[in-house]
């Protein structure tokens, strides 16, 4: 009872931060707002009983990505004046059509698929899984790990030869 | 909480990604609205485990994991040349392609 209770709380709370987000000028306050919602999952998560997701959740997202988002924000200095108007015509027409179509294939999915309610997260058989079947992946996340600081370091190598 | 719960969550943070993507005009916002979706195809992964009985989905949650901080870092970067290049981020005014 008491965690439907919170469960209902934290994804009312994550709904309006994420809903505050579209009608939001300011680069920094959707920042905080999607903070806001990636803190709430991160607790939905930890509701559920998968611990070890959670955390990795709060560490990730909302640790580092929100981080280096505001830094950026914070180097570019572009945290004022654009213009955006919600409420013309065509911006409600998309917000309505994508809402319509993905409301009819959420129903269609709710509809296949039941859900049991038992926890069934286990580390040593997570990482039994994550280590033989899907190994190749793993390596592959590794190798994507690496690219990304390869291509970092290269473009701030090149901005900082344009300033000298 | 059942099942119906976790996954109308997971369509309604979609369907607000989905429309930030549309509708802002700064590409700061377009990277973030990428992350959101993320996040809302790993609530629907973590669905799909508790249906099945099985941990194979929260392995692609991790595997989502590393790929949207690289997907954060690689934007990130693209942007700051884009900002240094064409003086703005607005995605009307970024049409040149050879001045890179």
């Amino acid at each position: 009872m008491i965690k439907d209770i919170l469960f209902y709380f934290l994804s009312l709370i994550a709904i309006i931060a994420s809903i505050y987000i579209i009608f939001q000028k300011d680069p920094i306050k959707s920042a905080i707002a999607m903070f806001t919602v990636f803190f709430a999952t991160a607790l939905i998560y930890m509701l559920l009983g998968l611990y070890f997701i959670g955390a990795i959740q709060l560490i990730i997202y909302s640790g580092s990505i929100i981080v280096i988002f505001v830094i950026a924000m914070n180097s570019m200095s572009i945290s004022k004046k654009f213009d955006f108007n919600i409420l013309n015509f065509k911006n409600i027409f998309i917000f309505i059509t994508v809402a319509t179509f993905l409301t009819a294939l959420s129903y269609f999915f709710i509809e296949l698929y039941k859900w049991n309610a038992e926890n069934i997260f286990d580390m040593k058989t997570f990482a039994g899984i994550l280590f033989s079947n899907y190994l190749l992946h793993f390596e592959l996340i590794s190798l994507l790990l690496l690219v990304s600081v390869v291509i970092a370091y290269l473009f701030a190598k090149r901005g900082i030869d344009e300033l000298r | 909480m059942n099942s119906d719960n976790l996954l109308i969550l997971s369509f309604i943070l979609f369907i607000s990604a989905i429309s930030i993507f549309l509708t802002h005009k700064n590409l700061l916002m377009i990277l973030m609205s990428l992350e959101l979706g993320l996040n809302s195809a790993n609530i629907a992964l973590i669905n799909f485990s508790f249906i099945k009985q099985s941990l194979e989905p929260m392995v692609w949650v991790f595997i989502l994991f590393a790929i949207a901080a690289c997907e954060a870092v690689i934007g990130l970067s693209i942007l700051i040349m884009i900002l240094r290049n064409f003086k703005t981020l607005k995605v009307d005014e970024i049409k040149d392609l050879k001045e890179i």
